[in-house]
């Protein structure tokens, strides 16, 4: 069975879909299923960082009549 | 005169309105054979006068047809799994429940798995022991690998309790296998993967050897003294795969518009959970890590029984060409589907079809494009059989066939002021059928068994045999694969019960077994709610739901 590292070291563009059939497959048939795909990355971008949620503006305060 | 060859297919197109020829995308695919025909009888004058009738008109008229190919990952068999399993979804549904450590230790039990903090059912979580126990005192497991003797609590060895493995008596040739603690390669007191080849008394368990971490028990590997009341618990079958002490989850309640949930409580999402997990005197397992919902992703589908009002089985214009013309079916829904898996053969499929009378024949269209034009075929040396939840597949299944057929009703689509169907024949009972055939007959002292029924099971027995474990764990799991184990299509039936075996020998041919089964719904309070699902995965289809 391979790993993730080495089917990126194909240079295929295998989406993270196929990540699970992936793990199952031996290097033979790992390397003719990446042929499906464009050259190019294969591990997906490392998740960004959760944006920090703007401040909350306070409220106008009513104007007193 | 066509072009022959050039000008033979078969396309689907689902219809927005029952019998309305839509003019949109036509899906072609790669059948081996169509018998499509529309059907009448003469509707003959009885009257008294003559000997010979004289008069006749057109009784009613139907076209039908079946359909004969090789199963492909690709969006024909995607349009024609939706006209017989209508609800479907494509990547966005919840596939499975993944954990980064299923735990250690816990103790055999179920309950209901969910997505909100307790509140939404979306499946089962269950723990599958064979027997459990915790050491009645330190052990010192650092004697030679082999000859050790694991003392457990007194009184929980009996006759049935760690005696058996996998209904077979534990002896040398036939071990038992056994999880104490929390394996773990860098200690050699947490706990350790364990083999043993007999008991003794009512606490001891003898023959041991010790694998450490080695969830393979393949590289023994020595011990030192675990801890009193470290929790010790018995694989049910260590072919299956299921590990013992350790949590498996499955999605029944697929749903749509979902997205990848990476932080299900333990406490809350899995409900009961945490009680069987180092309850005293037991100490020494491990909670679950990582546990996370992962939705199907691109190109994934799964197919569902209607449900709610609103599921309703599309109706299809089916057209054929036929060299020189093309022979249009309009109304068409499907009755019957069978699968078949033999060995040195392609995954066939046929389906049925019935529907509203054709149409005069158009003209032929050229140069189809085939929707199966990139994928091959899926074949019976990736067909795989997963039998009751197991995680490793069948060594003993040679052939296996799966018929679903919901005996649409004709008749009750006619109505007066017209000889054609008017309304989408209504279906009738859901028959799930099937048989498989073994490549020997198996008995109830074979070894190495994955959940196979054996010859007692189904001829002997007193009761029927039913896979039926509930949870929504598969009674069946039918995989077939593509050359790559990538593109695949998975059946699971939830309650499955067979009928008798046939073991006869004939002449100078080896024994085998064949029996024929059926599948039913799972109306267990914790079940499936079903009685089939289907996924289809493959890098050439559709994007889109097949909806």
């Amino acid at each position: 069975m391979v790993s993730l590292e080495w089917a990126a070291g194909l240079g295929r563009a295998i989406p993270e879909s196929w990540f699970p059939e992936v793990l199952k497959m031996t290097e033979e048939k790992c390397i003719n299923f990446s042929k499906r795909f464009p050259h190019g990355a294969m591990l997906p971008e490392e998740p960004k960082p959760a944006k920090k949620a703007a401040p909350k503006k306070k409220a106008a305060k009513k104007a007193k009549k | 005169m066509g072009s022959e060859w050039l000008n033979r297919y078969v396309s689907i197109e689902k219809e927005t309105d029952f019998g309305e020829e839509p003019s949109g995308t036509q899906i072609f695919g790669e059948v081996d054979d169509e018998s499509f025909k529309q059907t009448f009888d003469l509707l003959v004058r009885s009257d008294m006068s003559r000997q010979v009738a004289s008069k006749a008109v057109t009784n009613t008229k139907y076209g039908e047809g079946s359909i004969n190919f090789a199963v492909q990952p690709d969006d024909f068999m995607g349009w024609v799994l939706s006209s017989l399993l209508p609800v479907t979804v494509e990547s966005a549904f919840y596939d499975e429940c993944t954990m980064t450590s299923r735990g250690f230790g816990y103790l055999a039990g179920s309950g209901a798995l969910t997505d909100d903090g307790g509140t939404t059912t979306i499946g089962y979580w269950e723990v599958r022991n064979g027997a459990s126990g915790e050491l009645d005192s330190d052990n010192d497991l650092s004697g030679t690998n082999g000859e050790e003797v694991i003392t457990m609590t007194s009184g929980q060895v009996t006759d049935t309790a760690w005696t058996l493995h996998a209904g077979v008596t534990v002896t040398p040739t036939n071990p038992g296998y056994a999880i104490l603690g929390e394996p773990d390669s860098s200690s050699t007191t947490k706990g350790t993967y364990f083999s043993y080849t007999g008991v003794s008394g009512d606490s001891q368990l003898t023959g041991v050897t010790t694998y450490k971490a080695d969830s393979t028990f393949t590289t023994a590997a020595a011990m030192t003294t675990v801890v009193d009341n470290t929790v010790c618990v018995q694989y049910e079958n260590y072919a299956n795969g299921i590990e013992p002490g350790r949590v498996y989850a499955y999605i029944t309640v697929p749903g749509s518009g979902k997205s990848a949930v990476a932080d299900l409580d333990e406490a809350d999402d899995f409900p009961g959970l945490s009680a069987l997990l180092n309850a005293s005197p037991k100490i020494g397992g491990a909670a679950i890590t990582g546990a996370a919902l992962a939705i199907g992703g691109a190109s994934k589908h799964v197919f569902n029984e209607p449900v709610a009002a609103a599921d309703v089985y599309p109706s299809f214009s089916i057209r054929v060409g036929r060299e020189a013309k093309e022979h249009t079916f309009t109304g068409m829904v499907s009755t019957r589907l069978s699968l078949s898996a033999n060995l040195n053969e392609y995954v066939m499929a046929s389906v049925d079809w019935v529907g509203q009378a054709e149409e005069t024949p158009g003209d032929i269209q050229e140069g189809v494009t085939f929707s199966g034009n990139d994928v091959d075929a899926l074949h019976f040396s990736g067909a795989e059989l997963y039998i009751d939840g197991s995680l490793n597949t069948s060594t003993k299944v040679q052939s296996i066939t799966l018929e679903i057929n919901i005996n649409r009703d004709i008749d009750s689509a006619y109505a007066v002021g017209a000889n054609t169907i008017q309304r989408i024949p209504p279906s009738r009972t859901r028959e799930i059928t099937g048989s498989m055939e073994f490549n020997e007959i198996v008995y109830s002292d074979t070894t190495g068994l994955k959940g196979e029924p054996t010859y007692a099971d189904l001829a002997t027995s007193t009761t029927v045999h039913a896979l039926h474990g509930g949870q929504g764990r598969p009674a069946l799991l039918i995989k077939f694969q593509d050359q790559d184990d990538a593109d695949h299509m998975e059946i699971q039936l939830y309650n499955v019960r067979f009928e008798a075996p046939e073991a006869s020998v004939s002449g100078r041919d080896p024994a085998r077994m064949s029996v024929n089964f059926q599948g039913f719904y799972d109306s267990k309070a914790t079940g499936a709610a079903k009685a089939i699902q289907v996924k289809l995965k493959g890098t050439g289809l559709s994007t889109d739901a097949y909806a």
